[in-house]
């Protein structure tokens, strides 16, 4: 079973639940679920989420790019990028905060575990190395 | 005569007279009737009060009388010394005692005085029996006594022994002598013994009677109960002899009725005695079975009131005379006045008629007639002062003084005497006035002022000959004028056409539009180009010079369309057409511009074109904003069925998280996917370039490996081999053939292999087409196709979106090399939801589909791209 605190950034609340109980069934734990950037980076500083899983439009002033951009540099917490969009334009932006990883909507649960591992994954180990230098 | 004619004086003079006449007339009645009726009753009241007086005295007598009878019966009834010649005496006795009566007398039964009649055989106061009948009288003077006569006949005696009563007999004559006797019954032991009696002369009632005087000639006399006179002043043949029923009168009748009856009462009638009017007053004697009579002639009665009446007739008449005299005096003083008045009147009339109007009424007469000759003054004054004025007026209008008006305030006809005036004034100064205006007008060469007012006889001579005068000069001056007129117009229209085309090349020069000419041959040479080509930054001489060509500056991508669209329009006989294309200005700088041209072609058929051309850069750019934001919005709309496809997706997923039932969990599965299926069709769409169509061959590769991960066959025993074309699917199609293929990839991938088999699933998409063009190619050129000119006006886009003309069917294979198709299913037929489905929307796309199990299982659908009608 995997291990890991995920908080998931969402507007469509339905949706929001669908991606709960998946990464519950998967043995992750959900800190919560925030519906605008706002939301989000007050709920990752209150909920010490492993990883955070950011829908990229958003209601609110900030889109989830920003609001991933604000969480990386405060918490230092790797984001997940969750979108319908490939757009262009977007990707670019999406690259620029150094996204742990990007899933392309409609995606089950495998490309979930297998996105979320590799990510908790890399994140442990760039720390570690952190610590050893 | 009428009475309106009757002069006012002896009018009121007989009024009067009459009146009071009349007046008196009714009073005198009613006071003569009223004291007459009063004096009537008095003397009636008087006459019936003596007739009742006497009676009574009678009755005193008669009473007196009688009592002497009964005295005498009563006496002898107690007498026991039945001693005759006492008997005798005392009848004696009482003859004398009492004057008036004239015989005194006993008649006993035989032997009822003493039984000793025998004894008095013819002795005096006896009969022949003796019986004792003594009958004491002084008929003949001296006192005698006789045997009484005819007792056993007569009522005197017969009465009372019959009845025992009291009697009164009828007047009778005895021995020349009338009289009445009285009667009483002797009554010995209680039985009848004889009778007492009286007899009472009559003379004597005749003599108190007959002096009775009332009035003047009124006299008195008696009857009997049966009418029989028993006195009379007059005629004493008629005492005991004549009775009231012997008068030929029924008044005289009426009051023997009464007299008999006992009743009292008066009548009128003629004395048969002396022939006058007598009123006969009669009233019952009680006692004496008579009555008094009273007769009063009826002019002596009412003498009184004759006179009063007299008298009030002469005051009567004196009144009415004094009266008359009055009435003279009354009506002298009312009719002096107004005599005068009328006199006054007369003579002011007269004077009025010779003209002189000074003369004035006397107004000094009694107050109530004062109003009328201040009245006739007033009318006087009112008369003389517009009469006055109007000979003013006239004065003055004679001597040419046009603008005097009557100006007094007077009312009715003499207002409209003055209006007249002032009328006649009014025309003929206004006609002079008009007149005059209109010369005044020729003096300043104006012929228009026409006669506006026109006189009537002479003066119409007058108005009408200027008017035509004024007629034939206006004619001659307007002739001048429009000559000089039609000059000034042309001169004018040719200053205006100047400066029109002058002001059209400024309007050009100062828009955005540009004006060419153009000859038509190789490399457009312009003829003419207006002066705001320097917009572009060339000079008009670049283009007139042939220094640059219009072919030149044009961008020469677009150079090859417009040579071919030209030739089009030229050679269709097109007169206008527009194009849109790119040039370059002087600095190279790109514009679009919209040109229109109109096709001349000369006599000769020489070809000239003529047009604009107008800068729609900024149009352009705008146009271009337009479609990226409706982009946008397409977008957006896309995204948001997307993810409320997702939504619904993911509400089948928590749904099935409630059960543990495979197949419950496998529908809610199969639900999923097909609401993914759909939801891929809006993210490709959104993704793709145009929005409009979908990149089936990326869709399908989607969508396959998602339903390979989605049914863990990712492990790679089962492989998925793609041949698709690059073919775009609009949404009315791609929607229902990605269900299709997420059916039968889904059947395949449940139901074709066993567990732990290898196996392929095969999708092939290819175009039947026979040219190699794809079909995104081909859709473009219909767009190409729609900007293509029609017919004359060449300006129409008709709208031919509808189906596509283009036969371009496709086909769909999706086979599995699995243990194959169930034999004897039906796949048209069966109760799986995913055939229906597939069978259901092969038939919405209008496609055919059909089963191949050469090897495993295959479905080939035949279909074709349906292009509806945009639903707006």
């Amino acid at each position: 079973m995997a291990e890991g605190r995920i908080l998931i950034v969402e507007d469509e609340h339905i949706v929001a639940m669908g991606i709960k109980r998946m990464l519950k069934g998967l043995g992750y734990t959900v800190t919560g679920v925030a519906s605008s950037g706002e939301d989000a980076i007050s709920k990752a500083e209150s909920t010490f989420p492993d990883l955070v899983l950011m829908d990229i439009m958003l209601k609110g002033e900030l889109d989830g790019v920003e609001a991933a951009k604000e969480i990386k540099a405060r918490f230092d917490v790797p984001v997940i990028f969750l979108t319908a969009y490939s757009d262009s334009n977007i990707l670019e932006r999406v690259k620029k905060t150094g996204p742990s990883g990007y899933i392309v909507k409609p995606f089950d649960e495998k490309d979930l575990h297998s996105n979320i591992e590799i990510a908790l994954h890399r994140h442990r180990n760039e720390k570690e190395d952190l610590e050893k230098n | 005569m009428r009475f309106k004619d009757v002069p006012l004086k002896p009018k009121l003079v007989i009024l009067i007279v009459v009146g009071i006449f009349l007046v008196l007339a009714v009073s005198m009645a009613v006071i003569i009737g009223t004291v007459t009726t009063q004096e009537e009753k008095l003397a009636y009241d008087k006459s019936i009060e003596m007739a009742d007086n006497y009676a009574n005295q009678f009755d005193a007598h008669m009473k007196a009388n009688q009592a002497v009878a009964r005295t005498l019966a009563l006496t002898m009834a107690e007498y026991e010394a039945s001693d005759r010649e006492e008997a005798i005496g005392i009848l004696e006795n009482v003859l004398e005692g009492n004057p008036s009566l004239i015989g005194v007398y006993l008649g006993y039964e035989p032997n009822a005085f003493d039984g000793r009649d025998r004894d008095y055989v013819n002795t005096s106061g006896h009969d022949a029996t003796g019986r004792f009948v003594p009958y004491c009288n002084k008929i003949e003077g001296p006192l005698v006594i006789e045997p009484l006569v005819h007792y056993d006949s007569s009522d005197y005696y017969q009465l009372p022994k019959a009845t025992g009563e009291d009697i009164l007999t009828e007047p009778y004559f005895y021995e020349g002598i009338f009289m009445m006797s009285y009667d009483s019954p002797i009554f010995k032991d209680g039985e009848f013994a004889g009778i007492a009696g009286v007899d009472v002369p009559l003379e004597y009632v005749d003599e108190v009677a007959s002096n009775i005087r009332t009035f003047d000639t009124g006299y008195a006399f008696m009857v009997s109960n049966t009418g029989v006179f028993l006195s009379h002043p007059t005629r004493k043949d008629w005492i005991g002899k004549k009775s009231f029923s012997d008068f030929d009168s029924k008044e005289i009748k009426n009051a023997s009725d009464d007299i008999r009856q006992g009743i009292g009462g008066h009548i009128e009638v003629k004395d048969p005695t002396t022939g006058k009017t007598v009123i006969m007053f009669y009233e019952p004697v009680e006692t004496g079975e008579s009555a008094f009579v009273l007769v009063v002639p009826k002019e002596e009665m009412l003498a009184g009131v004759a006179d009063l009446r007299d008298r009030l007739l002469i005051i009567s008449a004196i009144s009415i005379i004094f009266m008359a005299a009055l009435a003279y005096m009354i009506a002298r003083s009312i009719t002096k006045p107004i005599d005068e008045i009328v006199d006054d009147f007369r003579n002011i009339a007269q004077e009025a008629v010779k003209g002189r109007l000074d003369v004035r009424a006397n107004t000094d007469v009694e107050i109530d007639f004062r109003e009328i000759p201040s009245g006739l003054n007033e009318i006087l004054r009112a008369v003389i002062v517009p009469v006055r004025e109007t000979i003013r007026v006239t004065n003055a209008l004679a001597k040419g003084e046009l603008k005097e008006r009557v100006n007094v305030d007077v009312q009715g006809e003499f207002r409209d005497l003055g209006d007249t005036l002032d009328k006649f004034s009014e025309t003929l100064n206004r006609i002079i006035d008009d007149s005059n205006a209109v010369l005044t007008a020729f003096q300043h060469n104006d012929f228009k002022r026409e006669i506006l007012v026109h006189g009537h006889g002479d003066f119409k001579l007058l108005t009408n000959g200027i008017e035509e005068t004024r007629r034939a000069l206006d004619l001659v001056t307007a002739q001048r004028r429009a000559a000089e007129k039609a000059l000034l117009d042309y001169a004018m229209e040719l200053e205006r056409s100047n400066k029109l085309k002058e002001e059209m090349e400024r309007v050009i020069n100062n828009s955005p539009v540009i004006v060419f000419l153009w000859k038509y041959e190789p490399g457009w040479p312009a003829k003419f180009v207006s002066e705001n080509i320097t917009r572009l930054g060339y000079e008009v001489t670049d283009f007139t010079s042939k220094k640059v060509f219009y072919e030149d500056i044009v961008h020469p991508e677009d150079l090859k369309n417009m040579h071919e669209e030209l030739a089009r329009n030229v050679e269709s006989g097109c007169d206008v057409y527009t194009s849109e294309y790119r040039i370059f200005t002087r600095s190279g700088e790109v514009r679009w511009v919209d040109e229109r041209t109109f096709i001349q072609r000369d006599e000769k058929n020489e070809i000239h074109l003529q047009g604009i051309i107008l800068d729609i850069t900024e149009h352009k750019k705008a146009e271009e904003v337009l479609l990226q934001i409706e982009e946008i919005h397409k977008k957006e709309i896309h995204h948001r069925i997307k993810n409320n496809l997702q939504v619904i997706s993911t509400l089948l997923y928590l749904e099935s998280g409630n059960f543990s039932d495979r197949k419950v969990m496998d529908a809610f599965k199969e639900s999923q996917h097909r609401v993914k299926s759909m939801a891929l069709v809006h993210e490709k769409l959104y993704q793709s370039e145009d929005m409009v169509s979908v990149d089936f061959a990326d869709y399908i590769q989607n969508l396959s490996n998602y339903l390979f991960q989605s049914y863990s066959v990712g492990s790679g025993k089962i492989s998925l081999r793609l041949d698709v074309d690059n073919v775009f699917l609009g949404m009315d199609t791609a929607v229902p053939l990605g269900i299709i293929i997420n059916e039968l990839i889904s059947n395949a991938l449940k139901h074709a292999f066993s567990e732990g088999e290898d196996g392929e699933i095969y999708i092939q998409l290819h175009r039947n087409r026979r040219d190699s063009l794809s079909f995104r190619e081909n859709y473009k050129n219909t767009e190409d196709q729609v900007a293509k000119c029609e017919k004359i006006d060449c300006t129409g886009i008709s709208g031919t979106q509808g189906l596509n003309k283009v036969e371009d069917r496709l086909t769909l294979i999706v086979r599995d090399d699995g243990k194959g198709f169930p034999e004897g299913l039906d796949f048209r037929n069966t109760d799986s939801l995913g055939l229906q489905l597939v069978t259901a929307l092969v038939d919405q796309i209008n496609g055919s589909i059909e089963l191949d199990t050469s090897r495993g299982t295959g479905f080939i659908i035949i279909f074709q791209d349906l292009k509806y009608k945009p639903r707006v």
